[in-house]
């Protein structure tokens, strides 16, 4: 069953088209990595995926579950169910981490017509969910990502998702600022998530992450659009051979 | 009848009369603010001056005036002082009237004599005289309430004894037409005082703080102000003694057309003191704000530490800020930092908190709250932080909303 639907995408920041037209499809319970070299437009499709203001769609659809993307406002998509984990998760200096979540997740309650929980169940799944990605605790009574190391960070991104059960969990660049041991850590909190209620894009540079999270399907992104796409073995042709094939075959092609 | 011709004329212990007799010099000589005057620029009180006052009335207090719980606690209504803080071991409260005469004489001592200052002192109803002993250890509620159409000017002196502690609640409520409190404060060696100042108040409000700290004292002050019509508030802390401290937070949350605007002024006469100003405000609406910092170092303070910041955060285009921290150091051995900061919310907190699926106007509302909450809980008394922190929930768009989100959790 395609759970993430993109046909024909096209978008802009600043008047300059980054995506060039970009198809994907993305079944439930799979997971897809998007590589690509820098600036080929990799955060783009993230952040266009997440509805950020400045990202300007010009063609195209997005239908995740059949429901059309695009219409939503960023809240709106949060509460359909997508994710995104940040490349570079902002601090919140004044509100702490469990304050947040609990705001964050009452408000998808809300707009899903749901019942709100109580502080006292809130507590209890936190603290759940924080072992299964080995979050320290006392990162819960800190403010949000407030001098958090960059492990902790990422960690703290992972722990968000695996609270919120998002339908699409978009992971820009999770690896970035990694060392192996953090590395571990969050990929296992990732593949704890992955299931058939679910879909995953990982977006990356490096295939290094790919060992830990392994695709179903990767996609070579250049220069806006998908010029290749494979099994788990094209991620390991690019790390030997680098972009340069691919980008040649974009030029032809 | 303008503010100056309803001061009252009135009866006058005669240990008062030297006071009284200054501040009416002081008043024929610089006046009351004009537009002018440069420290009052960006806060005109002309109408206020100008409007009309009716004769203080007399509250009536036998009708059943009930004292709200707390308590140690004092209680000005309008003019008129209405309670006292019970006797306690190291306590002592007097009114102007019954105060020892060597206590009075230090009334007057500690705020500069002009202005505001000087018709306080010329106009003052009655005045809380209190004296903090090294064996009291504990809180006290200062309560303004404003009250009435005619003037009040509530007059306080504390004076903390030599390693005193106190923990100091003053809160402005209530409404009226005008109210021009001065509280004068002199921490003893060693003296310690941990402050909170609320304005909750409608009506103008036209304060003076003046603090004198000698040697090794410590005063924290946080002042939180959320209404202003106008608000100005001015803080005068006095370094008077070496290794003297003085820790000045302030917030700020307004909307509508309020006005606020904080002076406030740390002078470093003696060697080897600190002072550091932070003030935070949110402004909505058409509302305005002024914050006037300023760090003296004298030459006779070797080895000061100064710092200031000051940073505003609009949440509507028709606000305004006018921040100007400013440093004055006449002695090379000092270490001094100042700034000042106004912006709109960032975008990528803002983003951030959308993408976990929380509503633009809640997000916007909890990024506000998380900049004023810093300040909030750092307060300097502990027991207010609650009342504080619902305060400016109350205040900020989505109100219910954040109010459910920042519930404490178990």
């Amino acid at each position: 069953m395609t759970m993430l639907q993109i046909r024909n995408l096209h978008a802009s920041v600043d008047g300059k088209e980054i995506l060039k037209g970009i198809d994907l499809e993305v079944g439930a319970g799979e997971v897809h990595a998007i590589m690509g070299p820098n600036g080929s437009g990799k955060s783009t499709l993230s952040y266009v995926l997440a509805g950020r203001e400045g990202y300007e769609v010009t063609e195209g659809q997005i239908l995740l579950d059949g429901r059309d993307l695009l219409s939503m406002s960023v809240e709106e998509r949060a509460a359909a169910g997508v994710f995104l984990a940040f490349q570079y998760p902002v601090a919140i200096p004044g509100v702490s981490n469990l304050y947040f979540l609990r705001a964050a997740y009452n408000s998808i309650r809300k707009a899903r017509g749901q019942e709100e929980v109580s502080g006292a169940q809130f507590l209890k799944l936190a603290r759940e969910k924080a072992k299964l990605v080995k979050l320290d605790p006392e990162l819960l009574k800190r403010a949000v990502n407030d001098g958090f190391s960059g492990g902790e960070k990422k960690r703290n991104e992972v722990f968000q998702m695996t609270l919120l059960e998002p339908r699409l969990c978009i992971l820009d660049e999770t690896d970035s600022g990694l060392d192996i041991d953090a590395l571990k850590i969050v990929s296992e909190g990732v593949n704890a998530l992955r299931g058939p209620e679910r879909a995953m894009l990982v977006i990356t540079h490096y295939q290094r992450l790919l060992d830990y999270i392994v695709p179903d399907v990767v996609h070579v992104l250049v220069d806006g659009r998908i010029v290749t796409s494979g099994d788990k073995g094209l991620a390991l042709e690019l790390e030997a051979r680098g972009y340069d094939d691919a980008r040649a075959s974009a030029r032809n092609g | 009848m303008s503010l100056l011709t309803t001061i009252p004329e009135r009866e006058t212990p005669p240990t008062l009369a030297p006071l009284r007799e200054r501040a009416r010099q002081a008043l024929q000589r610089s006046g009351l603010p004009t537009k002018k005057t440069e420290a009052w620029r960006f806060t005109p009180v002309r109408h206020l001056l100008d409007r009309d006052y009716p004769k203080a009335e007399v509250v009536d207090t036998s009708a059943g005036w009930a004292a709200p719980g707390r308590d140690p606690r004092a209680h000005f209504r309008g003019a008129q002082l209405l309670a006292l803080p019970q006797p306690q071991p190291g306590l002592k409260a007097y009114r102007a009237v019954e105060a020892p005469a060597a206590l009075l004489e230090r009334l007057g001592t500690v705020a500069t004599n002009e202005h505001f200052v000087a018709l306080n002192s010329v106009s003052f109803t009655d005045a809380l005289l209190l004296v903090v002993g090294r064996d009291y250890d504990g809180a006290l509620d200062l309560d303004y309430e404003a009250f009435g159409t005619s003037p009040a000017y509530p007059r306080v002196l504390i004076v903390l004894e030599a390693g005193a502690r106190l923990r100091l609640v003053e809160r402005a409520f209530g409404q009226s037409a005008l109210s021009v409190p001065v509280t004068e404060v002199v921490l003893g060696p060693e003296a310690s005082l941990d402050h909170v100042r609320v304005h909750s108040n409608e009506g103008a409000l036209l304060g003076t703080l003046a603090v004198a700290q000698e040697r090794a004292s410590r005063y924290r002050s946080l002042v939180a102000s959320f209404e202003g019509a106008p608000l100005r508030l001015d803080l005068d802390v006095r370094l008077l003694g070496p290794c003297a401290e003085a820790y000045l937070d302030g917030i700020y949350l307004v909307g509508d057309q309020a006005h606020v605007d904080h002076h406030v002024r740390a002078e470093h006469v003696a060697p080897h003191c600190r002072s550091q100003q932070r003030y935070r405000g949110v402004l909505d609406g058409k509302a305005t704000a002024v914050f006037d910092g300023q760090a003296l170092v004298r030459r006779s303070a070797p080895g000061s530490e100064a710092h200031q910041h000051s940073r505003s955060l609009l949440l509507s285009g028709r606000a305004n800020v006018y921040a100007k921290p400013h440093l004055e150091i006449d002695h090379d051995d000092v270490v001094a930092s100042h700034g000042a900061t106004v912006g709109t919310l960032d975008e990528d907190p803002l983003f951030y908190l959308r993408s976990r699926g929380i509503p633009a106007p809640v997000a916007r509302g909890m990024l506000a709250f998380a900049f004023l909450e810093e300040l909030v809980n750092a307060t300097p008394v502990e027991a207010i932080r609650s009342e504080l922190t619902e305060s400016v929930l109350a205040r900020l768009p989505e109100a219910q909303t954040l109010r459910a989100h920042f519930e404490e959790l178990p």
